[in-house]
């Protein structure tokens, strides 16, 4: 059985008047078991893109990352193949309308599905909102399957739908599955697919090569596998009068989880975070409370892991008002770090979308602002990745130059790596 | 000699706080009555070469007597409490619970405690020892409260009062040290052991005036000793100071550290013997820098004469009713301050100059040799108000003539009630709250001449008040 714990880090001193407490939970999951291992059965999708762009070579280069990803699935967990362009396509097992669209894996359903991906040929659109809602079916199709992931692989921006019906193709799947999305080369759109991973609880990023999928798809699903508890939800009580002005996880990635909130009850909200595995993860909680006078103290917030309807730990987020300046002026470290990073992603997120829009001299700023912050936190990674993206002519005071000609790739491999954090350690 | 746990002994080995009395099982770091630091768990600091825990690992803790007193009465050592001395005549009674898990919220009314804090609106769960009120007779009470400062109550009340006015009353504040570790704990139990001496009426001697004091004098002594073996009692032992300079004579019968652990009631299966014997206060704990300490102040009344004593700064004053009489401070500061005074600093200057607040004498392990306390007497033979009170109040009105204005404004304010000595307590507190309540305030008056009857439409039970026959005088720890 799954073990959760759950640590706080604030200040939870605030000056007279104050009413704004931040808190960073780091809640850690130990003994997770396997996928399936539970009381809940594992199912996993996999997503091929197989548009007219992939190419020939592009085809052969999925289907081997399609394969390895294959290999890796458990055996008895459910999988199902699906083939993406302007249509969805059940590819594997092969399955009548009504009937299950799953299987279980064992080496013949192994070896039946990597046979069936011979079928692949590049050719037609994208829209990526029909791949989604046949996965939404095929998952649906098999209920004894809760946990449940999916791998979605393009190489293309969403031509071949609106960006409507890609909206309410995501607003069905949402909740039902997680999803992690990878883009290969440099024609998708890191925004447009970054919608779908942040809705479906996964996280996207860049394939710079075919070469690259087979390895990238085997470790995305080792670590779904590795999931051994499905549905954890985050709970935050907040007292009466109080607002949640936001949850946030923060690490390993930064994803506002505000918008996910459903009610428990008149004090308590509830936000989905997905399966888990052996691993701790990070969230940013801000709540505004009525001040008090001096000297008292509150329970700001009470945060929670729960499963189903049983609380497995909680941390406890106080207020303390005081009149002590060296007590009340302090950021806790945690909270400064994390905070930075969240304005750091927003400034190179903002700053390429300014950039691509022509607006050069926002996108100077923005990307200036962003140098800055990856100088002051000593985030040499991140310099050096904006360092291919702009001319820096002075870190500390964030004066840069965009760079005439930067590689598309370098631009999305910034965009996908801003939401990705690093953990202070004390 | 070790006996081994019997097979049949259920959980965890319990043992017994040596502050409090709690219990707490193995492993627990503070006790959950008084929030004593626990030390190391003894269980994991050595075994017997058989493997078998050394015997006086699950006893070297369990020195504390056994709860007796009846439900209700407990001292608040005992039941681990760490602020109001729950007697018949101190308010609110039976407030013990309040607080507790699943208590309704003092702040909402609405929600219950859990973890501490209401679940509704957030509050943190009250700690009675935060602000408490004693009212043992008409003519005397108190109110001690944490300020608005500090996070914890160090300061102490602790009153007996006979119903007749100026018959007999005693009253006790200490004010816990506060650079020192569980100086709540520290206060709070040599509050109660000087009352606990004071509290049976002196000797009647030849009744003159010269042997009332007298006798009030030699008491007085006791009680600061007794007060100071309290203070000890509760003093995390070291290897250091594994036993006290002296056993103070009179004092209560409560174990210092480093005395024999017997095989106490609290600790099933527990040794006999050498071994178990030796294993006191060896390899416990570190040796403590600062040991838990404290000031006393204590005023007696008997048969209209007041004598008063005290050791550190909290202070005594006699404030006449009669603007032509002199305000008196009958209390001597044990502090820097006061040396400064002494030597001719203005009082102003030398109150509120570096160190002011640092004391020269004070009660704990670390005690001055000479605990002789400054004495002072006085005719209660004119209106007026005794007041004992700690540096939470006096910070803010420090002269004798000053406190008086302050006192005649707010029983002025007060109107109807202004004699009622427990509204006008809680009056003077609410004044050093508003003044900034740096300190923990504590606030014991008594009344010389008229008193008011409480406001009906207060918030205390007038039912204790009225009713003398809720006055006990009996001890607690005979």
């Amino acid at each position: 059985m799954a073990q959760f714990t759950a640590e706080v880090f604030q200040n939870e001193f605030l000056p007279d008047g104050g009413t704004d407490v931040h808190a960073i939970v780091r809640v850690t999951c130990r003994d997770a078991g396997r996928a399936g291992s539970g009381v809940a059965d594992a199912a996993e999708v996999i997503i091929v893109d197989t548009s007219g762009s992939m190419g020939a070579d592009g085809i052969a280069q999925g289907r081997a990352a399609a394969t390895a990803a294959l290999t890796e699935i458990i055996d008895g967990t459910w999988f199902a193949v699906i083939a993406g362009n302007h249509v969805g396509t059940l590819v594997f097992p092969y399955a009548v309308p009504g009937g299950q669209q799953m299987v279980r894996m064992d080496a013949t359903t192994r070896a039946q599905s990597i046979a069936a991906m011979a079928a692949f040929r590049a050719d037609g659109g994208t829209a990526m909102g029909t791949w989604l809602t046949k996965a939404t079916q095929v998952f649906d199709s098999v209920p004894q399957a809760t946990q449940r992931h999916a791998i979605l692989l393009t190489d293309g921006a969403n031509e071949h739908e609106s960006p409507d019906m890609l909206t309410a193709a995501i607003a069905m799947a949402a909740g039902r599955f997680q999803c992690d999305c990878r883009g290969l080369g440099s024609r998708w759109q890191v925004d447009e697919v970054r919608r779908i991973a942040s809705a479906l609880m996964g996280t996207v990023d860049l394939i710079p090569s075919a070469g690259a999928m087979a390895a990238e798809f085997s470790s995305l699903v080792r670590r779904s596998m590795a999931r051994g508890v499905a549905g954890v939800d985050l709970r935050v009580w907040s007292p009466q009068g109080a607002q949640t002005l936001f949850v946030k996880q923060v690490a390993p990635t930064l994803e506002d989880l505000t918008s996910r909130r459903t009610v428990v009850n008149a004090l308590t909200s509830q936000f989905p975070l997905g399966a888990w595995a052996d691993e701790s993860r990070d969230y940013h909680v801000a709540v505004r409370l009525p001040a008090k006078s001096v000297g008292q103290e509150q329970l700001a917030a009470r945060v929670q892991i729960a499963l189903g309807d049983e609380i497995q730990t909680q941390a406890l987020v106080k207020a303390t008002w005081s009149n002590d300046d060296a007590l009340t002026t302090r950021i806790d470290d945690q909270v400064a770090r994390y905070t930075g990073q969240a304005e750091l992603a927003q400034v190179i997120q903002d700053g390429l979308v300014a950039k691509a829009a022509g607006r050069d001299d926002e996108a100077t700023s923005k990307l200036g602002r962003a140098v800055q912050l990856a100088d002051a936190a000593g985030d040499a990674e991140m310099t050096s990745r904006l360092r291919k993206v702009v001319e820096i002519d002075n870190a500390r005071e964030g004066t840069v130059r965009l760079k005439k000609g930067a590689d598309r790739l370098d631009e999305m491999a910034l965009d996908t790596a801003s939401t990705k954090t690093t953990r202070v350690r004390k | 000699m070790s006996t081994p746990l019997t097979p049949s002994t259920p959980g965890p080995t319990v043992l017994a706080c040596p502050a409090c009395g709690a219990s707490y099982e193995t492993g627990a770091s503070f006790c959950e009555g008084c929030g004593r630091d626990l030390g190391p768990a003894p269980a994991v600091a050595s075994t017997t070469p058989t493997g078998e825990p050394a015997a006086e690992d699950r006893t070297a803790w369990a020195t504390a007597d056994p709860v007796t007193a009846a439900a209700g009465e407990e001292s608040p050592l005992d039941i681990g409490w760490t602020g109001a001395v729950a007697r018949p005549g101190s308010t609110p009674a039976g407030s013990v619970e309040a607080g507790s898990e699943g208590s309704v919220c003092r702040s909402c009314g609405e929600g219950h405690v859990a973890d501490g804090y209401c679940d509704v609106c957030g509050s943190k769960a009250s700690n009675p020892g935060d602000h408490y009120e004693e009212e043992p007779a008409t003519w005397v009470a108190g109110v001690c409260d944490i300020g608005r400062r500090h996070r914890r109550n160090e300061d102490a009340v602790a009153l007996h009062a006979e119903p007749e006015p100026r018959s007999f009353a005693v009253l006790v504040v200490c004010d816990g040290v506060s650079n020192t570790l569980d100086s709540h704990v520290a206060s709070l139990a040599a509050s109660r052991a000087a009352r606990d001496v004071l509290d049976d009426p002196l000797p009647r001697g030849v009744g003159t005036r010269t042997a009332v004091v007298s006798a009030a004098h030699a008491r007085l002594g006791q009680a600061v000793q007794a007060a100071r073996a309290a203070v000890v009692a509760v003093t995390p032992a070291s290897g250091v100071e594994s036993s006290p300079p002296s056993e103070p004579p009179g004092g209560p019968p409560a174990g210092p550290p480093g005395s024999p652990p017997a095989g106490t009631p609290g600790s099933p299966g527990g040794p006999t013997g050498p071994t178990g014997g030796a294993g006191g206060g060896e390899g416990r704990r570190t040796p403590v820098d600062n040991p838990p300490s404290c000031t006393i102040v204590a005023a007696v009344v008997s048969d209209g004469i007041a004598v008063v004593g005290n050791v550190g700064d909290s202070r005594a004053y006699w404030l006449p009713d009669d603007p032509a009489r002199p305000a008196r401070q009958l209390s001597l500061d044990d502090s820097f301050a006061q040396e400064q005074m002494a030597a001719g600093v203005p009082r102003e200057q030398a109150e509120t100059g570096p160190g002011a607040h640092a004391i020269t004498r004070w009660l704990g392990v670390d005690s001055p040799d000479d605990l002789t306390p400054h004495t002072g007497d006085l005719d209660l033979d004119h209106d007026g108000w005794l007041v004992v009170c700690s540096d939470g109040l006096w910070n803010y009105c420090s002269d004798a003539a000053d406190l008086r204005a302050r006192v005649h404004e707010t029983v002025a304010a007060l109107g109807v009630t202004g004699h009622h000595p427990l509204s006008l307590a809680r009056a003077l507190t609410d004044w050093a709250n508003a003044c900034g309540g740096t300190d923990n305030i504590s606030v014991a008056l008594a009344r010389v001449g008229a008193t008011s009857s409480p406001d009906p439409h207060g918030p205390h039970s007038p039912g204790v008040t009225d009713d003398p026959t809720g006055i006990d005088d009996t001890k607690d720890t005979p």
